[in-house]
């Protein structure tokens, strides 16, 4: 059977060769009415509601007949500020949405490549660039705008309406891409393991140890604290609250090492996962 | 390496922690030919195609497709290349239409009405066009293996590399693909590896034979099955001794077996002078009034009687 209709082939060599068709079927994937108003709703109820709680609670639980005038005072003054509902909102959400990261990640390179969707996908003129990097713009897709700015945002409006805080906004969206940050460390930590391993055991293994023993190792590690990504959003610094907190309220940040750190380590886990998938025999 | 060939190896070789998995392999693939790619489990094939399809790297040798060489050119050979997986598997939400839709979009940004119509000629082809629209997770192995064959060949492609197109059919779906590989030779090259030698005889012009990652065949098919020896096929009644004897001293005998079953007995004759057989021999087997001929003819050989004697393994056919 002869085709009828001409083919042009419109496609010229170049290193994102094929990042467009498979980048369309990633947002594809995750824009599907059903699953975007699943997730939409999951996040927004888990994360907001926490928040809801850490906000309304504590004056409940401050105003009880029984607590001695000096307690209720020094309860009053650690929540009566806008530090500890915006600390614990992000530490939250951070802790959340990095194991999320992982646990969506995880699949990305290793289930592809196991059920043979990625042979098939590079025996068509794609390169291994653009299917690399079609999965983590999938994934930054999904965390900017199905997580992150949507309760985010919301999370705003809650402070400013309900706890009543001066927060200005525009510090406030400066500070977002620093939970990016940290969630991409780990996310970007989960797709260079993807590329090493074979057993999900190492590529889920890893970046949750790293997540859910932060005490632990952070302790362990503490002369080299600056150079971890947790005082982003999940470990104090000197002047008890997080970089993200200070940020949003406007303060100068105790240190900028676990920025420049955390973007470090983004930078190189994502060109770790490139070379190594550039070899990876499927 | 000779160089009239749309694929070319040169030596091809592949190793695993030193152990070879293909070994030196240099074959040819015909322009506009159906190419039956043989050999036993774990001979090499899928290495081979692979190591073609740029999904692996070889450790030794070279390869090239279209003039190209498979390891530097690896993207512009997939722009004119159609690949269709052993085991076929697809993104499991999509619909057979999507996932064509998905795949041609590495080939064309054609206009959607044009990609359409080419989607459409790509189901009808298969015959998937009233499954269409539903999601491949639902699909059977044959159904997924036609979806296959139609991603395969969506951009038109100047070679198609089909890895056991076969294996997961039925008989009739069997008998559709090797149609569907019929009508496509029309505009493409067939490079394909299979079990099924039936098969191979039946739609293929040449075979390449691979076996413990060494290639031991290559050729046109007629020219494998009719080999420069002619077997003969002959049933007697009588003395066979006597005349298996006589048989033997003649110069234009290269061997003869005799072969006995259900009373009945049978030599297979091969021959290095296909005239002084047909002259001379059922004059032979009867000289001495012992015996007589109940059957002469030449005999067919078949590419799994060349398969086993090559790789000394019988096929799965």
């Amino acid at each position: 059977m002869r085709s009828t209709t001409a083919f042009e082939n419109s496609e010229r060599n170049h290193v994102l060769m094929g990042f467009m068709p498979l980048i369309n079927k990633e947002l594809g994937e995750l824009l599907r009415p059903r699953s975007l108003l699943i997730q939409l709703l999951g996040w927004t109820l888990f994360l907001n509601g926490f928040l809801l709680v850490t906000l309304l609670v504590p004056r409940e639980f401050v105003d009880r007949p029984e607590l001695e005038p000096a307690e209720r005072a020094e309860l009053m003054e650690f929540i009566s500020g806008p530090e500890t509902p915006v600390m614990v909102f992000f530490l939250i959400t951070g802790m959340a949405m990095a194991i999320a990261a992982v646990v969506t990640l995880q699949d990305a390179i290793i289930q592809e490549k196991q059920t043979g969707t990625a042979a098939w996908i590079l025996s068509k003129p794609v390169t291994r660039l653009s299917f690399i990097m079609s999965k983590l713009g999938g994934h930054l897709f999904r965390l900017v705008f199905i997580i992150v700015l949507p309760q985010t945002l919301l999370a705003f409006v809650q402070l400013r309406l309900i706890g009543e805080f001066d927060i200005n906004l525009a510090s406030y969206l400066m500070a977002l891409p620093m939970l990016l940050l940290f969630v991409l460390s780990f996310s970007t930590l989960t797709l260079m393991l993807g590329t090493w391993f074979e057993s999900r055991a190492y590529i889920i293994g890893i970046p949750f140890f790293l997540i859910i023993a932060y005490q632990p190792l952070t302790m362990m590690l503490s002369p080299i604290n600056d150079a971890l990504p947790y005082k982003l959003v999940m470990m104090s610094t000197d002047s008890g609250t997080t970089l993200i907190t200070q940020a949003i309220l406007g303060q100068p940040l105790d240190t900028m090492m676990p920025l420049l750190f955390a973007s470090l380590y983004v930078s190189l886990f994502t060109i770790t996962a490139v070379l190594r998938f550039q070899h990876q025999e499927l | 390496m000779p160089d009239n060939g749309i694929i070319q190896t040169d030596k091809l070789s592949k190793s695993y922690r030193k152990q070879p998995v293909l070994d030196t392999v240099s074959l040819s693939v015909d322009h506009h030919s159906i190419c039956g790619f043989l050999g036993p489990n774990g001979a090499g094939k899928t290495t081979t195609i692979k190591l073609l399809l740029g999904l692996i790297k070889p450790s030794s040798g070279s390869a090239t497709i279209f003039g190209k060489d498979i390891v530097r050119d690896s993207l512009a050979i997939r722009q004119r290349i159609g690949y269709l997986s052993q085991q076929p598997n697809y993104y499991g939400h999509m619909t057979a239409r999507e996932t064509l839709a998905f795949t041609i979009r590495f080939f064309s940004r054609d206009a959607v009405r044009k990609t359409d119509q080419r989607i459409d000629e790509a189901l009808e082809l298969v015959g998937l066009m009233d499954k269409a629209d539903r999601p491949i997770k639902a699909f059977s192995g044959g159904e997924r293996q036609r979806l296959g064959i139609a991603q395969a060949q969506i951009n038109q492609p100047d070679l198609l590399i089909l890895d056991e197109p076969a294996a997961a059919l039925d008989p009739l779906g069997r008998r559709d693909v090797l149609d569907i590989m019929k009508r496509l030779r029309e505009r493409t090259t067939i490079f394909y590896s299979t079990h099924i030698l039936e098969d191979v005889q039946r739609v293929s012009d040449s075979v390449v034979i691979l076996n413990g990652g060494k290639l031991i065949a290559q050729a046109p098919i007629h020219q494998l099955i009719n080999s420069d020896k002619p077997i003969y096929s002959v049933t007697i009644r009588g003395n066979a001794p006597s005349v298996e004897s006589r048989l033997r001293q003649q110069r234009w005998i290269d061997n003869v077996q005799l072969i006995q079953q259900n009373g009945v007995t049978s030599f297979d004759v091969t021959v290095n002078d296909q005239s002084a057989a047909e002259a001379n021999m059922i004059n032979t087997i009867i000289a001495d009034g012992e015996a007589t001929v109940s059957g002469f003819s030449r005999k067919q050989q078949q590419l799994e009687d060349i398969f086993i004697e090559l790789t000394g393994e019988k096929s799965h056919a």
